[in-house]
C-alpha cells in the first residue's frame, strides 16, 4: 500500500513511517505542509492508496487539506485518515464533513495503528477486488455484481454532499458523552428501492440512488446534515440539533421533488422511487450503548411503516 | 531525531517563557507555546518520554483553552525543566 503522510513535524513524520514500516507498510512518501503534499498528488505521477494527515498544521489544516483532495478525481474515494491529539478531537468534524474516511488519536498507539491501517488494507482490497472482476468479466458482469450488493452501502458517483457510511460511523465514535446526546439521526428510504434494483441495471439504479440523494439534499434546505447511503435503499441523515422539519413534511418534499422525475423513469420502464422518512433516533440519557446504534434505529424506523412503529414514534437507541 | 529537535524547542519554549513573564508579544508566545506543545505531545509518549508527553499535553490543552498566564508559566516550568534533563543525559 502507497502511503502519503503529511505533518509539519518531521520527528511524528519519522516516528510514523518507522512505526508504519515495522507492521508492514514500508511504501511511506512523507510531506511537510498540505500545499507540498497537493503538489506532491498532482505531479508525483504516483497513484496513492492512502492518504494520512496531521489536522492541526499551520497554513492548510487537515480539513482544508481533505477537501482539496476530494476535489481531485484520482482520490475522490481514496481513505483519508487524520491524525490528532486528544485535546483536538472536537476538531475533526470539519474533516469528517470535508470527507475523512477515519482518524487516530496522537500519541500514537501502534496497536490502534494496525487496528486502523488493517481497515484501510480491507477496504482496498475489496476494491481491488470488484476493480478485477470488472476488468476480467466486462461491464455486463460488473453490472451484476453491484446487483447482487444491493445491502452494500457506496459513495454514489456525482452525489457530492454524501459521506461513506463507514466514515459516519466512525465520526459517530468520535463525540463524547455529551455531543452524543445531542445528535440525532433519521434515515430515508425508498420504499421501492428493491423493485427498481430488480427492473434496472446496475448503472441505472446508482443514477436512481443519486437523483433521491439530490432531493434530499433540496428538501433538507440546510447544510448542517451529514448524509450517507446505508445500502439497501436506505440514506441516513445525522444532525446536531433538531432537523427543523416533520418526517412527514420532508417525506411530501422529497416524494413531489422525485415526480419531476417520472417521464424519465416511465421511459426506462421503471417505477419513480418513492421514499418513506423515519423518525429521528437519539442516544437516551443513563443508558449507554454502542453510538453507532442511533443509526441502526433510525434505518430500523424508515424501513418499518409508521402504523408498524412504536406508539411515540421516537427512537431511543 | 527528537533529542536533536528537542533543542530546538527547548529555544522556543524557553524565549516564549520570557516573553511571557515580560507581558512582550503574548499573543507571539501563546502561538510558539501552542505550536511545540503540539508536537512533543504528539512524539514523546512513543518515544519512551511519557511524562514530558503528559506536561506537554496539559500545556497544550491550557493554550487552546485560553488559560490565563499564571497557569499556562506554571504548566511550562515542568516542561522547560523536563526537556534540558533530556538534552543534559
Amino acid at each position: 500500500m502507497r502511503i502519503l503522510a503529511i505533518d509539519d513535524d518531521p520527528v511524528f513524520l519519522e516516528l510514523l513511517a518507522g512505526m508504519l514500516k515495522m507492521i508492514g507498510y514500508g511504501q511511506v512518501t512523507t510531506m511537510p505542509s498540505g500545499e507540498e503534499a497537493l503538489h506532491e498528488l498532482d505531479f508525483s505521477g504516483v497513484l496513492y492508496d492512502c492518504i494520512l494527515s496531521d489536522m492541526q498544521m499551520p497554513d492548510m489544516n487537515g480539513a482544508a487539506l481533505t477537501t482539496a483532495i476530494r476535489q481531485r478525481t484520482a482520490y475522490r474515494q481514496t481513505p483519508v485518515l487524520m491524525i490528532t491529539a486528544m485535546s483536538g478531537k472536537n476538531t475533526v468534524d470539519d474533516a469528517f464533513a470535508a470527507g475523512a474516511t477515519d482518524y487516530i488519536t496522537k500519541p500514537l498507539d501502534i496497536i490502534e495503528l494496525r487496528a486502523r491501517i488493517g481497515m484501510v488494507d480491507r477496504l482496498l482490497a475489496e476494491r481491488r477486488r470488484l476493480a478485477e472482476f470488472a476488468r476480467l468479466v466486462g461491464q455486463r458482469a460488473a453490472a451484476a455484481e453491484i446487483k447482487a450488493e444491493f445491502e452494500t452501502p457506496i459513495l454514489i458517483p456525482g452525489f457530492e454532499r454524501g459521506i461513506e457510511f463507514l466514515a459516519m460511523e466512525n465520526y459517530l465514535l468520535t463525540l463524547g458523552v455529551k455531543r452524543m446526546y445531542s445528535t440525532s439521526a433519521f434515515a430515508i428510504h425508498i420504499k421501492n428501492a428493491g423493485i427498481i434494483f430488480n427492473k434496472a441495471s446496475g448503472s441505472t439504479y446508482v443514477q436512481m440512488l443519486g437523483d433521491v440523494g439530490a432531493q434530499i439534499v433540496d428538501a433538507l434546505k440546510t447544510e448542517d446534515v451529514m448524509i450517507s447511503y446505508a445500502g439497501s435503499g436506505t440514506f441516513v441523515c445525522m444532525v446536531e440539533r433538531d432537523p427543523g422539519q416533520s418526517p412527514d413534511d420532508l417525506e411530501i418534499l422529497i416524494n413531489i421533488g422525485l415526480m419531476d422525475f417520472e417521464t424519465i423513469y416511465a421511459a426506462d420502464r421503471l417505477p419513480v422511487p418513492q421514499v418513506r422518512v423515519g423518525e429521528a433516533a437519539r442516544s437516551a440519557f443513563l443508558s449507554p450503548t454502542k453510538p453507532t446504534r442511533i443509526l441502526e434505529r433510525a434505518i430500523q424506523s424508515a424501513i418499518t411503516p409508521p402504523e408498524k412503529r412504536s406508539k411515540n414514534g421516537q427512537m431511543v437507541a | 531525531m527528537f533529542r536533536s529537535m528537542a533543542v530546538e524547542r527547548l529555544d522556543t519554549l524557553s524565549s516564549a517563557w520570557v516573553r511571557l513573564d515580560s507581558g512582550q508579544n503574548i499573543r507571539e508566545a501563546l502561538d510558539d507555546i501552542r505550536m511545540v506543545a503540539h508536537k512533543i505531545a504528539g512524539t514523546a509518549a512513543s518515544l519512551g518520554h511519557s511524562n514530558l508527553g503528559t506536561q506537554a499535553a496539559e500545556v497544550e490543552r491550557l493554550s487552546i483553552e485560553g488559560a490565563g498566564r499564571t497557569a499556562l508559566m506554571k504548566a511550562l516550568r515542568p516542561l522547560i525543566a523536563g526537556l534540558a534533563e533530556l538534552l543534559d543525559d
